[in-house]
């Protein structure tokens, strides 16, 4: 596998702050791959997908987003067709007060052929199932179906690599599974990148790679199942591990001999049937 | 003096009825935890409680008061019962930590001395440093200026505290602080009800569950009662804590794990002391 | 309470109406508010009242829904009214107590005024309950075109225009949001003299505006990253165009203009 996003020694800050918001990451994400970016509040999380998106640029360091850098004012408006991004708060990123305009705003603005923009704006919001709210407000609609808007609107532009920064933490969990499963959907059907920044353990564990990271550092990347087994680690940054994870670690403890690297109810039961 | 906090409503004739013939009552010191979907009439039922709505049909009754009397005290209601709603460090306005605190009680008629004592008590309750008091709470931290907004509402000397998710929005370390300070709110006295979207949070702290389908009421048990009815919960679009799932499959296989188990820290006390005697056996 | 504010907001449908170019709308909606203002006496507001009621139904839109929208401006009509009812003066007086004086052509003025008044905004609420923002910003932006030549930013206005429109309803729920939290905190937004209630709104619009900064950077940021660049090489996906159905419009307003003109012809004769 080829990697699309490729990261190196990149650091950031803001000009008011006196610490470096991201500092000295270097990560490679492979095309096709769903990875989960974990970290706590003010860890450089957020900092790092707008990085991916060319919404700032490196303090130091170099950026490609497939195979572009984000020399001038054209490369990154380049990076930002073939990258979209989904935000945290569903009501901050709609501009339009109809659904199917609202999605129709990244075409508009790369200046697509109106039958153009029409034929996928409606493919778009079809294939995240808003298809029947086409013509009707974003404010009526609850905090999962504006996300869906949102990536409706993304998906439209046909982008390559899609951002999610945080953008179901505002959501109630029916909302969370919704978006989630949308977003592995996409990946896997049509095979677009994802880049899923979360603090919600449950969502990383499914990713097939999960990056940490900590006070601007990129601390820890690899298999969910890798990640997770280091409780203590992960708990010190303020972070959390799956309830099956913590069970096993408890247990482990008091001497019972289980794996390390437990997830799910399944795997917990299949292992103390196998104790008893 | 009556120590119970009494709440009766029927039917409240909005046109997609918000809430649906709920009766409950909630004695003083009870930590009671409310959960269903969005839009099951969470919102609607915690805002009759402080009488910010009042019942259009059936009786709020706080501490003795009908909420729906013409003439009742809405002040002392408010006085009475606390409430905090979601992403409460929204509402902050005040110049500093110390002022914002102060709005309430003041709203109350509280001065001088008092209400100096009220504002240290409540900072000092949710953990904020008493140097932050002359900060703006523009400049604080989200979780801190959350702080100070639960601060807010504490000035006030509520008997109730009533939380709409709390921790909504926050990491896991906020997550853990927010409700250790919840808990140290009912361990100071407080009645607590608090409205959650995590099933893990309320089955851990709570003593009694209040779930909401539809504007009714479909369970009002033991978080370990609730939890026992898994299919109607997920049709519901609720789920139940992975140890309690862990749990239910755990004794279909023969493990003998009691009823009231409900968190991880109970599945593992339980778990330990059988595998216990099986390693036993086999040593 | 404020999530009955109806101004500027886009009530979805397909009639007519709502199927209109929005350039046409907005001429119109132009030309009736001139009409509006021309008018004098009964026979002509009565004219334009029934043209715009018609209109109304033409949209499918409940009437109640369109009159809760003018409650926001009763206070103004009235304040309007009374204004008007002391200040002018002409014709006979019809009651007179101390400072106190009422002319005929005082309240005739007074009523004109509040009728105006509330026939203006019920024509342009017709405007933006059929019109979605992005096309008003669109119709708008067509309409100011010819402007460009003297640098005048036609395209950022109609912009900022549309994004105020998508964010009222959002800003009203959060005012009632934060009023809630405020009147949980004791805050009285009710009671006391004028002076009273305008402190009473500090603990209001302090959370109100820093909300209104946050979420104005979030979405310049969200439209950044869907590649907005300013007007420059935008097309749109609803082209607008004129159907027979502008021309109808436009005939209407036409005869309902010719018909007022007249009338005020032959009040002056």
């Amino acid at each position: 596998m080829s990697s699309i996003i490729s990261i190196q020694n990149v650091s950031f800050s803001y000009e008011e702050a006196e610490d470096s918001a991201v500092k000295g990451v270097s990560l490679e994400v492979e095309k096709g791959e769903f990875l989960a970016i974990l970290g706590r509040n003010g860890s450089g999380k957020s900092t790092l997908a707008k990085l991916l998106n060319a919404l700032i640029l490196p303090t130091d360091g170099a950026i490609s987003v497939d195979g572009i850098s984000p020399t001038d004012e054209d490369s990154r408006y380049e990076i930002r067709t073939r990258c979209g991004m989904v935000f945290q708060n569903p009501d901050n990123q709609i501009v339009s007060t109809i659904v199917e305009e609202d999605c129709a705003f990244g075409l508009e603005n790369m200046g697509v052929a109106p039958q153009e923009i029409r034929r996928r704006v409606d493919e778009a919001l079809a294939r995240v199932g808003m298809a029947e709210y086409a013509l009707s407000s974003p404010h009526m609609l609850s905090g999962g179906q504006k996300q869906r808007v949102a990536i409706a609107g993304v998906v439209a532009m046909r982008p390559k690599i899609i951002v999610f920064d945080e953008s179901t933490a505002m959501l109630d969990p029916v909302g969370r599974r919704d978006v989630f499963s949308l977003a592995r959907k996409l990946n896997r059907e049509e095979g677009i990148t994802i880049v899923w920044i979360t603090h919600f353990m449950e969502e990383a564990v499914q990713a097939d790679r999960v990056a940490v990271m900590d006070a601007g550092r990129l601390v820890m990347q690899g298999a969910p199942r890798e990640v997770f087994s280091h409780e203590a680690e992960i708990r010190a940054m303020g972070l959390d591990v799956p309830e099956m994870t913590q069970l096993a670690g408890i247990l482990r403890g008091a001497g019972v001999n289980l794996p390390a690297d437990i997830m799910t109810c399944d795997e917990m039961a299949v292992e103390l049937c196998r104790l008893k | 003096m009556s120590h119970l906090s009494h709440v009766y409503m029927r039917g409240t004739p909005f046109e997609a009825r918000a809430l649906d013939d709920v009766s409950f009552t909630i004695e003083d010191g009870a930590f009671v935890g409310v959960i269903g979907h969005t839009g099951s009439g969470k919102s609607t039922l915690i805002t009759h409680l402080n009488a910010l709505l009042r019942p259009e049909e059936g009786r709020v009754i706080i501490n003795g008061i009908d909420t729906a009397a013409e003439n009742a005290d809405l002040k002392t209601v408010r006085r009475t019962v606390g409430l905090v709603f979601q992403y409460p460090e929204y509402q902050l306005f005040e110049e500093t930590v110390k002022r914002d605190v102060a709005f309430g009680p003041k709203n109350l008629g509280v001065t001088g001395d008092a209400l100096e004592k009220q504002v240290e008590n409540a900072m000092a309750l949710v953990g904020l440093d008493p140097a932050l008091g002359e900060k703006s709470p523009f400049e604080l931290s989200g979780g801190q200026k959350r702080r100070v907004a639960i601060a807010g509402v504490l000035a006030m000397e509520p008997q109730v505290m009533v939380l709409d998710e709390p921790a909504a929005g926050l990491d896991p370390a906020g997550r853990a602080d927010m409700l250790n300070l919840v808990k140290k709110l009912h361990q100071a006295g407080k009645t607590v009800v608090m409205v959650s979207h995590s099933m893990e949070d309320v089955g851990r702290m709570c003593q009694r569950l209040i779930v909401l389908n539809h504007g009714k009421i479909a369970f009002d048990d033991t978080p370990a009662n609730v939890f026992s009815h898994p299919r109607e919960l997920e049709e519901m679009g609720l789920d139940v804590p992975q140890s309690v799932k862990l749990a239910i499959r755990l004794r279909e296989k023969g493990f003998d794990i009691p009823q009231d188990v409900t968190s991880v820290a109970a599945l593992a006390e339980a778990l330990l002391g059988q595998l216990g005697k099986a390693g036993d056996a086999n040593a | 309470m404020l999530k009955n504010i109806t101004i500027g907001q886009y009530f979805p449908g397909n009639s007519a109406v709502h199927r209109m170019d929005a350039r046409m709308k907005i001429l119109l909606t132009i030309a009736l508010l001139v009409d509006v203002f021309v008018s004098k006496g009964f026979i002509g507001f009565g004219l334009i009242f029934a043209f715009v009621l018609l209109v109304a139904r033409t949209t499918k839109i409940s009437l109640s829904f369109i009159v809760r929208g003018l409650k926001p401006i009763a206070f103004i009509a009235v304040f309007t009214f009374v204004l008007n009812l002391f200040m002018q003066t002409g014709g006979e007086t019809l009651f007179q107590w101390k400072f106190i004086h009422i002319t005929s052509g005082g309240l005739r003025t007074a009523v004109y005024m509040a009728i105006r008044l509330l026939l203006l905004v019920t024509a342009s609420q017709l405007l933006t309950l059929t019109t979605s923002s992005l096309s008003l910003t669109d119709g708008l932006e067509a309409l100011m075109r010819p402007l460009a030549v003297i640098h005048f930013p036609a395209h950022e206005i109609a912009m900022m225009m549309s994004i105020a429109l998508r964010f009222i309803p959002t800003l009203m729920e959060e005012t009632d949001k934060i009023m809630n939290a405020q009147k949980a905190r004791g805050a009285d937004f009710e009671s006391g003299n004028l002076i009273r209630r305008a402190k009473a709104m500090v603990p209001l619009l302090v959370p109100l505006f820093v909300s209104a900064f946050r979420r104005a950077d979030d979405l310049a940021l969200a439209m950044e990253a869907r590649c907005y660049r300013g007007g420059k090489g935008r097309t749109r996906m609803n082209q607008l165009h004129m159907t027979k159905v502008d021309l109808y419009g436009a005939l209407a307003v036409a005869l309902l203009t010719a018909a007022l003109v007249t009338l005020n012809l032959l009040g002056a004769v």
